[in-house]
């Protein structure tokens, strides 16, 4: 068969409209001649405003070529929506695009529009898509933003924690895996997770527990350090202290990780007005993390050392 | 005066061939093109070229012919610029334009299209101020955010940013409610005070970037006051050599912008080091024809292209222009939208 439109019987009765672009254009595009020819008929067709099968085959074959034409896709909702078309048919149809395009933000919210508007009784099976594109994918920004607007749209908490622990048992170190964390523990502090719950006491052994497999984990700590604010804030004591005491004994034994020493310079800074032994250390940390463990950042470790002689 | 390791020369060329045809792969953002258009001539402006008469007004044209003019016959269209006539519709000088119903304003071909007609030194003359503020009041959300087009996408902190920049290049706010915008953007700070797209999600250095700009253009930076230390170290924890946009993922020219402009905009542009973001955009540098890669096994591409020049201009690197970190335009050009020529400020 063809692959132009303009060559097609049963496209005939269009007139196709060129996009026309003036002389003196900018930033032209050596498009495809297939290109071309498909945009000239989905300006014809679109101008009629007909939602037919055709209609819908033809946004599927730009989006071949342009998986980021917000256009298209509006338009090939809009298709679908008066066509009834099978969900099932189209997730097909999107699986394939987003395998060559994972970071196609049209992709994943084309995804979203057809979850609302065919509104499954549980979301499930999506869930279970988001889940196997992480495996492969995990740090897509996208997958993430989707599967948390799930969750929250379909309120399914109960089985979250324990999705994160998979991904925190495959990649340590993902930084999404572990904000999806505090996405669930913040839920559940503000009463939105229904009989799932999860405490800071909790989070803080998990983290901890993480960080004496792996104390050279940024992630980890970052976390452990919004769980201590978190603590002081609701006034939860203790959480400070043992966080403290554990970065401490890691540094103790020797540890030269720059992680384990930028949080106990923060730790050690709220204590070190009252107190002249912390003072001491935190001074000796920040001699130690601008000389030897983390010498990129030496200007700033620096600076952070005058702050506290001045 | 100029490295020895800098290409100006090709650079040059790289963009100048960027502004006339762009390769068959560019056809993924054929909507966009109008940021192409920015990326051009803004490293242009970064590498201090001038351009002709001729070649201006004839860009100064096209981008016009993109404006989206208020419709006589009211069919309720949200005002602005679109980024290439793609669904075959142009406006013309007399005020005529062809009609399409799927033709329509992009947020930040609006953005872009302003900072083109900035750069190439237009007295915006033939921008529709009130048409666009008004088209931005529709775009805004309930929770703050902005969408980039009338119905049919996502809404984050991206075409937040857009929203703001292009208020404050039009000098008129109405367009958008600032309280409920500041909202957004406390609420999307995260646990380790970086800023996400949105509430819960994960720190991003192009969400930051985005969150602390609009911030400064709508002067509500005095909100992040006692975040200011820990922001500063979120950001300068992201440097390897060059500066990634999340934790664990890999160095990538476009952050020394990114993260980078963050910094200066937190007044922390001197705790960078310097030297380091350098020696890692000079890996990035195409040497057979100019431009930068994402990587340094990448092939040039006219965003990291841009933004790499943008980084080595926070930088203070010798022959590069010095810039603004909130708009992204040069000293010089945000000085000629401060300035008398200007229409609205004559009037």
């Amino acid at each position: 068969m063809t692959p132009f439109y303009r060559d097609r019987e049963d496209w005939s009765d269009l007139t196709p409209i060129p996009q026309n672009d003036a002389p003196n254009a900018v930033c032209t595009i050596a498009y495809d001649e297939e290109y071309v020819d498909a945009m000239d008929y989905f300006r014809a067709i679109s101008m009629k405003q007909e939602f037919s099968e055709r209609a819908l085959e033809l946004t599927g074959k730009i989006i071949t070529f342009n998986p980021a034409h917000y256009t298209i896709w509006k338009y090939r909702q809009e298709c679908l929506f008066a066509l009834n078309t099978d969900l099932d048919v189209e997730l097909q149809f999107v699986d394939e695009i987003a395998e060559d395009n994972p970071k196609s933000y049209q992709i994943w919210h084309h995804r979203q529009v057809l979850t609302e508007h065919y509104n499954p009784d549980s979301p499930l099976a999506e869930l279970q898509f988001v889940g196997r594109f992480l495996t492969d994918d995990s740090k897509n920004y996208h997958a993430w933003t989707y599967r948390q607007w799930l969750i929250r749209r379909f309120s399914v908490w109960e089985d979250e924690l324990d999705f994160c622990n998979k991904m925190v048992e495959l990649d340590v170190r993902n930084n999404s895996a572990w904000n999806q964390r505090w996405f669930v523990l913040s839920a559940s502090l503000n009463g939105e997770t229904k009989e799932f719950s999860v405490t800071i006491e909790e989070e803080l052994d998990y983290a901890l527990a993480k960080l004496s497999l792996a104390p050279n984990n940024e992630s980890a700590w970052n976390y452990l350090q919004g769980l201590v604010r978190l603590a002081n804030k609701r006034g939860i004591s203790g959480v400070d202290q043992r966080a403290t005491t554990f970065a401490m004994d890691l540094r103790s034994r020797g540890s030269v990780a720059a992680p384990v020493h930028s949080f106990l310079v923060e730790m050690l800074e709220i204590i070190n007005s009252e107190d002249a032994k912390s003072r001491a250390t935190l001074l000796e940390i920040l001699d130690d993390l601008s000389q030897k463990f983390d010498t990129v950042r030496a200007k700033y470790w620096q600076f952070r050392k005058q702050n506290i002689v001045l | 005066m100029d490295s020895p390791d800098f290409l100006r020369e090709k650079h040059v060329r790289y963009f100048k061939q960027c502004l006339k045809l762009l390769p068959r792969p560019y056809t993924g953002g054929d909507t966009n093109r109008m940021t192409f258009v920015y990326f051009a001539l803004g490293a242009l402006d970064l590498l201090g070229v001038e351009f002709d008469k001729d070649e201006r007004d004839s860009i100064v044209e096209w981008i016009y012919a993109q404006q989206i003019l208020p419709d006589p016959q009211d069919r309720g269209r949200v005002c602005g610029f679109r980024g290439a006539p793609f669904m075959g519709t142009h406006s013309r000088a007399d005020g005529n334009a062809t009609f399409h119903p799927y033709d329509g304003a992009h947020i930040t071909m609006t953005y872009t299209a302003i900072q083109c007609l900035l750069i190439l030194r237009d007295d915006l003359s033939r921008v529709d101020r009130s048409a666009i503020t008004a088209g931005l009041a529709k775009l805004q959300q309930p929770d703050g955010s902005f969408a980039p087009i009338q119905d049919g996408m996502e809404s984050d902190m991206r075409f937040l940013y857009c929203a703001c920049a292009v208020s404050y290049m039009l000098n008129d706010w109405s367009g958008v409610d600032i309280d409920s915008a500041v909202r957004y953007i406390s609420d999307s700070r995260s646990y380790d005070f970086g800023f996400g797209q949105g509430p819960h999600l994960e720190s991003h250095g192009g969400s930051t970037y985005c969150a602390l700009a609009s911030l400064w253009l709508m002067c509500r930076h005095d909100t992040l006051r006692e975040y200011v230390a820990a922001t500063t170290k979120w950001c300068l924890s992201l440097q390897d050599q060059g500066f990634h946009g999340r934790q664990y993922k890999q160095d990538d020219t476009c952050y020394s912008f990114w993260i980078g402009a963050s910094l200066h905009l937190l007044s922390a542009g001197h705790l960078i080091n310097d030297t380091a973001n350098i020696q890692f955009l000079m890996t990035t540098q195409n040497k057979m024809i100019g431009g930068f890669g994402k990587y340094q096994t990448s092939l040039p591409d006219i965003l990291h292209s841009y933004m790499g020049l943008a980084g080595l201009s926070l930088g203070e690197f010798p022959g590069v222009q010095s810039m603004s970190p909130a708009l992204n335009l040069t000293d010089a050009t945000v000085k000629f939208l401060a300035s008398e020529a200007v229409t609205w400020k004559r009037q």
